[in-house]
């Protein structure tokens, strides 16, 4: 290799360190835009102080019951799904894998439906269930993965038909029990209209640990990405160590589809999203992907909240229509995919 | 430091590996060759624990080999795998993990790790790749930042299957000086070859397998003398000498 080329190959890498640092402000801002912004006009300023001095209004009641738990959803959201979106993709060894496209947060929203069918006042438990169901799905498709040694291509294909299948059983659940799941359509697309902080708490007693975790244990999947022979020689007990990323994958995932629905898009392409940024290397890519997938469902959201106002539509619909054309972009861009 | 006895091993109930005794001594360059398929692959996997036998016994500084774990395991033996896919990662990184088998609380890297990782891409000549990715490289490139990672594990014992794959004829060469200075080091080297000519030249020890089995063994001079590998490979073997070097010819 040249030194030009080894050169002209080290003048695209940003600093990560200013990456992450634009990354965490743009988190904040679009945190602060979320509490500011809504359907309606009011004045946040007058909410805030309302709230603190315990004076009922309905500025407070906005704030408190509607904008806070959905800014605070999105951000958690947007983060869990584009980490677990990185830590399938690392263990699958596979790109185009994410938790939307292998069946991973279908298998999280059947449990859901399911949980809410038998235990319909059980909010806490909807969480629990969906990290069970998450994980359900996601062992299946790395069962396939494992005894068929399926290629790429074929492994996102028995995850799309996996996802198909878990999906429609809750569509068979919420079919036959209307009442099981009010608002089913908003489910499916994925939307932070409903959220409350009482669906929303039990979800980030999930997410946050998990996490952590996955930020303490990025090197570990870098290793485990290499191939099972390679880190096993590097010393890694490759089967509990992959049994840990598949439940904090279904924890980041389950976690939200607990509260959000399947919310597409954002487990794919926030991680090559932030390829682009920060590089391949898990220390670095866990986080920028956390935190623009934080700032990017929350901005999303804000968007379906302002477009139509009064109106507002699922953030699923919109972060469609931005993330599938700038997907389509990066492919175009990076060689016909062939980079990613 | 490792030792083979009667060992049988395989895959899904089928033995690739039958009745294999082997010694490997300190601060030797061990080359396995054989044709294709004879089982030396299978050999260096049971010899890093990779691939349990199915009877007889391996022994790593004594001790059986199942009696370790993983990771101290790694700090002892570095494998070096035939076939890998190109991970999404750059030469530096990649090289430094490496320096897993010594990863503790709180699970970051250290400066001995990164010196470490530093001085074996030096040795292999990859410095200059550090912030590249393994992507951009060459599969001969890719083929030395491999054998960076395995030096900066820092093991006694090295394993390298087929290393000379890709890179060409001055690499091959500039990769064997490599390897006998590790084994200078005291270090022991343990190699499948498909080039019988750098096995023979380069070798401390020479072993030969057909068919799952051992069929000949010793010094490189008396292996070549000893008809074993010209039966196995359906070669003649000759050699010229020159100041003091042995070139190996095949016909």
């Amino acid at each position: 290799m040249t030194t030009s080329r080894i050169s002209s190959i080290r003048k695209h890498k940003p600093r990560p360190g200013l990456v992450l640092a634009v990354l965490s402000a743009a988190v904040l801002l679009s945190a602060v835009l979320g509490l500011l912004c809504g359907s309606v006009g009011m004045d946040v300023v007058k909410a805030a102080r309302d709230l603190c001095t315990g004076v009922a209004s309905a500025e407070a009641t906005i704030l408190l019951h509607v904008r806070l738990p959905r800014m605070l959803g999105g951000l958690a959201a947007g983060g869990a799904l584009a980490m677990a979106g990185v830590i399938i993709q690392a263990m699958l060894g596979n790109p185009l894998a994410g938790p939307n496209i292998i069946g991973v947060n279908a298998g999280a929203g059947m449990a859901a439906v399911i949980c809410c069918a038998v235990l319909p006042t059980a909010v806490g438990v909807l969480p629990l269930a969906s990290l069970i169901g998450a994980f359900g799905a996601m062992a299946l498709v790395y069962t396939v993965a494992r005894k068929t040694g399926a290629s790429r291509i074929t492994l996102v294909l028995a995850g799309v038909i996996i996802n198909s299948m878990l999906g429609a059983v809750s569509d068979s659940i919420t079919t036959l029990m209307p009442d099981v799941l009010v608002g089913a359509n908003t489910f499916r697309m994925g939307s932070l209209s409903g959220v409350t902080l009482a669906s929303l708490l039990p979800a980030l007693v999930l997410i946050l640990p998990a996490a952590v975790v996955t930020l303490f244990l990025s090197n570990e999947l870098d290793v485990l990405s290499l191939g099972d022979d390679t880190a096993r020689t590097l010393g890694m007990s490759v089967r509990p160590m992959r049994l840990v990323f598949m439940i904090l994958a279904a924890a980041l995932s389950g976690g939200s589809v607990s509260f959000c629905g399947l919310l597409g898009f954002v487990g794919l392409i926030v991680p090559h999203m932030a390829r682009a940024l920060v590089g391949t290397e898990s220390r670095l890519l866990l986080p920028a992907s956390g935190l623009l997938g934080a700032s990017f469902l929350c901005l999303c959201d804000l968007l379906t909240r302002i477009i139509f106002a009064p109106f507002e539509f699922p953030v699923g619909i919109i972060m469609a229509f931005l993330g599938g054309p700038f997907f389509l972009w990066l492919l175009i861009r990076q060689k016909g995919g062939k980079r990613i | 430091m490792i030792e083979l006895t009667a060992v049988t091993a395989g895959y899904g109930g089928e033995d690739k590996l039958h009745d294999i005794h082997l010694r490997l001594r300190d601060g030797e360059i061990h080359t396995i060759v054989g044709p294709n398929g004879c089982g030396k692959s299978t050999l260096l996997k049971v010899l890093c624990g990779l691939l349990s036998p199915s009877a007889g016994r391996v022994l790593v500084e004594g001790r059986p080999v199942g009696s370790y774990t993983p990771r101290e395991l790694a700090r002892r033996v570095a494998y070096l795998p035939q076939g890998r896919d190109i991970p999404s990662i750059t030469v530096g990184r990649l090289v430094l993990h490496g320096r897993f088998p010594y990863l503790s609380y709180p699970r970051h890297y250290r400066e001995e790790d990164r010196a470490a990782a530093r001085e074996a891409m030096t040795r292999t000549g990859v410095l200059g790749y550090a912030e590249t990715p393994m992507a951009s490289l060459s599969g001969g490139e890719r083929q030395k930042v491999y054998i960076a990672m395995a030096l900066a594990q820092g093991t006694p014992v090295i394993l390298l299957d087929e290393p000379t794959t890709y890179l060409d004829i001055g690499h091959q060469l500039e990769l064997m000086r490599l390897v006998q200075g590790l084994t200078a080091e005291g270090k022991t080297v343990v190699l499948v070859l498909h080039d019988l000519d750098l096995a023979l030249r380069f070798s401390d020890r020479v072993t030969v397998m057909q068919q799952g089995r051992i069929v000949a063994g010793g010094r490189p001079a008396e292996v070549a003398a000893g008809g074993q590998l010209e039966a196995v490979f359906g070669v003649h073997i000759g050699h010229t000498d020159d100041d003091g070097i042995r070139h190996y010819y095949f016909e």
